[in-house]
């Protein structure tokens, strides 16, 4: 699943900058520049939904076995501090998530400066960060709703994910979060604990 | 003799349904103990509140000496738990999981599990998943014998298992267990191959524990009674009997008693009978006789 991930990241980013070789080909680098600069327009957009995509897939991979064959108990009884064992699996998928975003944004970086000023990078960057972001809180969102042991607390989960997902989806604007990035990290905090919250359901076995 | 298993007090609902209530029970160290009940009984909850997977809604219950729901690694280590229908990481191949469990085990001995693999021409590279469930009972099986655990936590062992597979588990098992002094508590649906087994067993009736005692004293003072009789009712009020049934003019019952102190209790009731006759019980039998048949 990591693979296949990685080799839709290499494509997307391909994609991304074929895209943007064709735009300099036909209509010239000027204008590519001030379409850009005047007219606010993001050259990147079509990456907007990979890390949500990417985050809830590695989180739906790593648990659904878990949870249809009923391994989430063996996993809590291995004889380590049920802190550790969630710290450790939520590390695994999570790090995976971030090392997969991380080759991506490498990549956009190393794209971006051959072609733009420090400026255009900088605003690429506070746009695709919320993103990312985006991504690794879908991960840890996706877990929470694969352990909650009730459909009903599931559903909720689902509704209560969904907007806060959407917060970082509000605007497309180039930059947009700039003034706000620093606090969108609290979002993942909140994706953190509801982990938290659905293995204490989880472990005391409730059922509505 | 030392509990390993203490269970004191368990309440338990689901929404308003009562599991049970007030549950009290031990389990001694060296001793295997069959948890038995009709489905719905609280088997499973029973279960589920000892691996710590369930909050009772009252009670305690302590393993090593610690609540269930907050067991220390170094009392994890002496527990070995099968889950129902033999779960294991199927994506994983023999050697792997062997290396994976050993990992968490002091006491790990990879000697037994090989054996039985071997015994059973697995090879090591096998995956679990292409493997059929007779043959991932026997590596969960494997697995528990590695850990060379002090508690043996058996849940619904026999789910799926043809005969041969269900003899070849209990026989390896019982041997193991019994050469090394291991604590089980075990549950299974399949009682007959409980007999062979088990020390004691509790039998749980809905919302209450009907009987503990050691299978060898239940065997020798649970008996079936039947007899002939040629009233149109009888009033089985106040007599000390399980499950009483009347099939036209052929009467049934079970009892602690034997065929002497039934007839006196009979007559002292003035229940007409003839052909009073005594019947000794399997364990299956004495289940259904404690429990009846629906």
């Amino acid at each position: 699943m990591v693979i296949s991930l990685l080799a839709v990241a290499l494509m997307l980013h391909l994609y991304l900058f074929s895209k943007m070789g064709r735009a300099f080909r036909i209509a010239g680098k000027e204008h590519v520049w001030d379409v850009i600069v005047n007219r606010n327009q993001f050259f990147f957009s079509d990456l907007r939904f990979f890390p949500l995509l990417a985050g809830t897939l590695t989180g739906l991979f790593q648990f659904i076995p878990e949870i249809i064959q009923n391994r989430l108990k063996l996993m809590l009884h291995l004889p380590l501090t049920e802190k550790r064992i969630i710290t450790c699996t939520l590390a695994y998928g999570s790090g995976v998530t971030i090392l997969l975003f991380l080759f991506q944004f490498a990549a956009l970086l190393t794209g971006l400066q051959i072609h733009f000023a420090n400026e255009i990078i900088i605003s690429t960057v506070y746009t695709v960060l919320p993103w990312y972001l985006a991504g690794i809180t879908a991960y840890f969102l996706c877990t929470a709703i694969c352990i909650e042991p009730s459909w009903k607390h599931r559903l909720v989960l689902l509704l209560i994910s969904i907007g806060l997902l959407k917060i970082f989806f509000i605007s497309g604007f180039p930059a947009a979060y700039q003034k706000i990035i620093a606090y969108l990290p609290l979002i993942t905090l909140i994706g953190i604990s509801t982990v938290i919250h659905s293995v204490i359901r989880f472990k005391t076995g409730m059922q509505d | 003799m030392q509990a390993i298993i203490e269970c004191q007090n368990l309440t338990h609902y689901y929404g308003t349904r009562c599991i049970y209530t007030n549950l009290n029970f031990t389990v001694p160290k060296g001793r295997i103990l069959g948890l038995l009940g009709k489905n719905g009984t609280g088997k499973t909850t029973t279960i589920n509140i000892l691996n710590g997977f369930l909050q009772p809604k009252e009670g305690n219950c302590l393993i090593f000496g610690e609540p269930s729901g907050k067991l220390s690694p170094e009392v994890k280590q002496k527990i070995a738990l099968l889950l129902e229908g033999h779960v294991q990481y199927s994506f994983m191949n023999i050697n792997q999981i062997e290396k994976f469990y050993s990992a968490f085990y002091p006491k790990w001995n990879k000697t037994p599990f090989y054996e039985l693999m071997r015994k059973l021409k697995i090879a090591p590279n096998q995956k679990i998943a292409n493997m059929s469930c007779g043959q991932r009972s026997q590596v969960a099986l494997g697995l528990i014998l590695a850990q060379d655990a002090d508690l043996l936590v058996l849940d619904d062992f026999s789910m799926g298992l043809d005969p041969g597979y269900r003899r070849l588990f209990i026989d390896y098992l019982n041997e193991y267990i019994r050469s090394e002094g291991k604590t089980v508590l075990v549950t299974s649906h399949i009682i007959q191959d409980m007999e062979r087994f088990i020390d004691d067993c509790l039998i749980l009736d809905y919302g209450k524990i009907l009987i503990q005692i050691p299978v060898d004293e239940l065997l020798k003072t649970f008996r079936k009674f039947q007899f002939t009789h040629n009233e149109n009712h009888i009033d089985w009020n106040g007599l000390d009997i399980y499950n009483p049934e009347i099939t036209r003019n052929h009467a049934e019952f079970h009892a602690f008693s034997n065929s002497i102190d039934i007839k006196s209790l009979l007559l002292q009731s003035g229940i007409q009978f003839t052909n009073l006759t005594e019947t000794q019980l399997t364990l299956e039998d004495a289940f259904i006789g404690l429990t009846g048949k629906y």
